[in-house]
């Protein structure tokens, strides 16, 4: 009997033993991938998670498709009648720090008019167009963010705990992304669990910013580029009035940017140049906390900071206020 | 190169063992040193001259342990003497050189204001020298006590020392415990399916338990304690208190378990610490290994608790200092060895008894006592320190920045089952039912699983910057 019941034993052992070796060499060449993988930087992923392409929709009909870059005009702003789609603010790239502080037009012009193009950059600041419907940066009381919405990755979600907008919606988790903001469920303080779709199609918000981009530096950069566009895309279709504001990604810190191959300054900064380009200082703004928080060499200050990406806590109501005297109003 | 990543598993584990069983079985002490130095010198890359010193370490402890062999007990004083010094004189050079000059720096300081003090050297500290250096050190002291005669071997007495299963995190084995062992080991094929269950058992307590529920003390860190409620700040300090466990006691099973698998029984390091009543039971059953050192080097030497109430606080106050220092060269290790120290001379005078007593009493002392102290010994900084505590307890004074409402009632909705998953492995209930059923079928199931679980979480973490960077 008790022999019996040893040899039983034994036997289940071996059963053990073939199992575990069947998983370990089916496991093998999955972890000779993943570490062969390891000394390059291809923890870029080529095919991010597409559960996006249905649900954006460009208004391709208002602008006669000629770049993702374009964003439809909102239909109910005051028309100028002027034509002037050369009065672009060139806010599109090497100027994207001086952007914030700097004066900027509400060109909204002719409602969906095919002879806009407002991605040419100029170097004319289009001054003769500044009448009475523009907007420039200035210091807005807490009555401003009333009907603002923040989307955004875990840095939006600290503004949201440990900024002081209370009135303000944010649509944020961590881990957002330009790739999942259209299917994530988020729940969002005093209005419950929704998607963004229900969100933006339940409320008009006045302003709508937006952070995204650093979960996505692991992806190709192209391809989020272009996702980033579609996403400011649906936003300004679901919201034509609001006033969208691009949001450069916080740096790390220098300890962080030197060790990491993804999660760096350099791409982190290439990303934001990128974004910059969407706005077209109408309705569409790049503002770039950075200058808030960076040291003198660029990077996130580390005393800002205890994990090397994000602010404590204490410090996003400075942050919140740093929103307060950049808006555009 | 640590146990729980797939290079170890995947690569140097499978080639290390393959080697080792086709090698007969009088060279397997020499596989076993090369071994050990190619796992060591993976570990530091970056420093390939430390390597040396744990040759060097080995050489040294060897030539004086043989140059005892029959001399007078005064002349083998000597010789220890040298070895001590040679040992700990570079453990206190990588450890302790620069918080011993900080702390001159402030004396000087406080003297002379105004002056400048020593630059720090800012050494990088070798892997596994404060484990390594307690091992070879209780060997020569043993070797000086005629507790066994020197090895004549160097081969094994190099397997010994870098011995790869716990060479850079324990548990301290001490010669005695494996010298038999070190001369004929015979290894069944059981005994290596069995180490492997022991070795993944440990991996998922790694991987599974402590990896993940560090993500709750890191959001406390990333918060800044004085944005934190004191709520949060309890719960956060227990994920730590989880965290610091299974990480430990994870690698410690892990080491136990490739002991197995090679043929060793490594002592064990652990036995359900937090289920103690007092903390001089606490340090009965948690890193086991390293209080029995300084037991048996320090404490006892000393004169133990033979000389009287006064002489054993002493003692023990030594005792204590030497083990919080061991841990950290910095102050607040200092502080948190006191901190036991003083908890435990409370108990000599009479407290345990009625702890032991009252049960309920003792675990509710312990549940409050043991976090406590996993705070002291985690922040290093000591304003830091003091601004955490006055979160866990409001009514220090402190500055409190703001507070986000819902943080409690967030991190709990996130880590509620990781944090039941944690308390029942405090439990004795786990582990009897592996030493019972590892064999079993539901065993079986179970063990693959965790196996599976952990590669997953180890590939993902590598493979897939967002499961731990996510922003």
């Amino acid at each position: 009997m008790n022999r019996n019941r040893r040899r039983k034993r034994k036997n289940r052992q071996w059963l053990f033993a073939l199992l575990f070796a069947v998983s370990f060499f089916a496991a093998m060449p999955f972890v000779v991938r993943a570490l062969g993988g390891k000394g390059d930087s291809s923890a870029v992923q080529a095919d991010p998670p597409s559960s996006m392409e249905d649900e954006i929709s460009t208004s391709d009909g208002a602008n006669d498709g000629s770049s993702s870059k374009v964003v439809g005009r909102p239909d109910n702003t005051p028309t100028d009648t002027s034509d002037v789609p050369d009065g672009e603010p060139s806010d599109t790239s090497d100027d994207i720090d001086n952007i914030s502080g700097g004066n900027l037009q509400d060109n909204s012009s002719a409602s969906g008019s095919t002879t806009e193009q407002p991605d040419v950059p100029s170097d004319t600041q289009g001054s003769e167009s500044s009448d009475n419907s523009s907007l420039e940066f200035t210091t807005v009381d807490d009555s401003y963010f009333d009907d603002a919405l923040f989307i955004g990755d875990s840095r939006t979600v600290g503004l949201s705990e440990y900024g002081d907008l209370q009135n303000a919606d944010f649509f944020a988790t961590t881990g957002m992304s330009v790739y999942n903001v259209l299917s994530e469920t988020v729940s969002v303080p005093s209005v419950g669990k929704i998607t963004l779709d229900e969100l933006l199609g339940s409320m008009t918000y006045g302003k709508v910013y937006l952070m995204l981009g650093i979960n996505e530096l692991g992806y190709d950069y192209n391809s989020t580029v272009e996702k980033y566009g579609q996403v400011v895309d649906y936003i300004r279709e679901k919201q034509p009035g609001a006033i969208i504001y691009v949001e450069a990604n916080l740096h790390v810190t220098k300890s962080r940017s030197d060790s990491d191959e993804v999660f760096n300054n350099s791409n982190i900064d290439r990303f934001n140049l990128a974004i910059s380009a969407l706005a077209n200082g109408q309705d569409i703004f790049y503002i770039d906390v950075n200058e808030l928080f960076d040291d003198e060499s660029g990077n996130l200050d580390e005393s800002y900071t205890s994990d090397n990406a994000h602010v404590l806590g204490k410090y996003y109501a400075t942050w919140c206020q740093w929103l307060r005297e950049n808006a555009a109003a | 190169m640590v146990f729980s990543s797939l290079e170890f598993i995947f690569f140097f584990l499978p080639a290390f063992l393959l080697i080792y069983f086709i090698t007969p079985e009088w060279l397997r002490n020499f596989v076993l040193f090369i071994g050990s130095m190619v796992f060591y010198s993976l570990g530091t890359l970056d420093q390939p001259e430390y390597i040396l010193l744990i040759l060097l370490a080995i050489i040294v402890n060897y030539m004086l342990a043989r140059a005892m062999n029959g001399r007078r007990r005064g002349f083998r004083k000597f010789l220890l003497t040298i070895g001590l010094i040679y040992d700990f004189g570079w453990l206190f050079l990588f450890k302790y050189a620069d918080f011993f000059l900080s702390g001159v720096n402030a004396i000087v300081q406080a003297a002379a204001p105004g002056s400048s003090g020593i630059d720090p050297l800012g050494l990088t500290l070798p892997i596994g020298i404060s484990f390594y250096t307690f091992q070879i050190a209780s060997y020569l002291i043993d070797v000086y006590r005629g507790k066994f005669p020197a090895e004549r071997n160097f081969i094994d007495l190099g397997a010994y020392i870098s011995m790869y299963p716990q060479l850079i995190a324990g548990p301290i084995v001490t010669y005695s415990e494996v010298r038999e062992r070190m001369k004929k080991r015979t290894v069944s094929a059981r005994a290596v399916v069995s180490g492997l269950q022991v070795f993944i058992f440990g991996l998922g307590l790694k991987v599974l338990l402590a990896n993940r529920i560090a993500g709750l003390w890191t959001a406390l860190s990333t918060i800044g304690y004085e944005s934190v409620s004191t709520p949060l700040a309890w719960l956060g300090l227990l994920g730590f208190t989880f965290q610091i466990y299974f990480d430990f006691f994870g690698y410690s099973l892990m080491a136990i378990g490739l002991g197995r698998m090679l043929g060793f029984q490594f002592p064990m390091n652990f036995r359900h610490p937090y289920l103690s009543l007092s903390m001089t039971e606490f340090w009965r059953r948690w890193h086991i290994t390293l209080g029995s050192w300084f037991r048996e080097y320090v404490y006892i030497p000393l004169g133990g608790s033979r000389r009287g109430a006064g002489r054993t606080i002493f003692n023990l106050l030594i005792v204590w200092l030497l083990t919080g220092l061991w841990h950290g060269a910095h102050l607040n290790f200092l502080i948190w060895g006191l901190v036991i120290f003083i908890f435990i001379a409370i108990e000599k005078l009479g407290l345990k008894n009625s702890l032991d007593n009252h049960p309920a009493f003792g675990h509710m002392y312990m549940i409050l006592l043991i976090p406590i102290t996993w705070a002291v010994f985690q922040i290093t900084d000591l304003s830091q320190l003091g601004l955490f505590f006055s979160r866990l307890f409001p009514f220090l004074p402190g500055e409190t920045g703001v507070v986000f409402a819902g943080d409690f009632a967030k991190y709990l909705s996130e880590y509620w089952y990781l944090l039941l998953a944690c308390i029942v492995f405090c439990t004795r209930l786990p582990y009897k039912l592996f030493s019972k059923g590892h064999d079993s079928v539901l065993g079986t199931v179970f063990l693959l699983a965790v196996f599976w679980g952990s590669v997953y979480c180890m590939y993902r973490g590598l493979n897939d910057p967002f499961l731990y960077f996510r922003f």
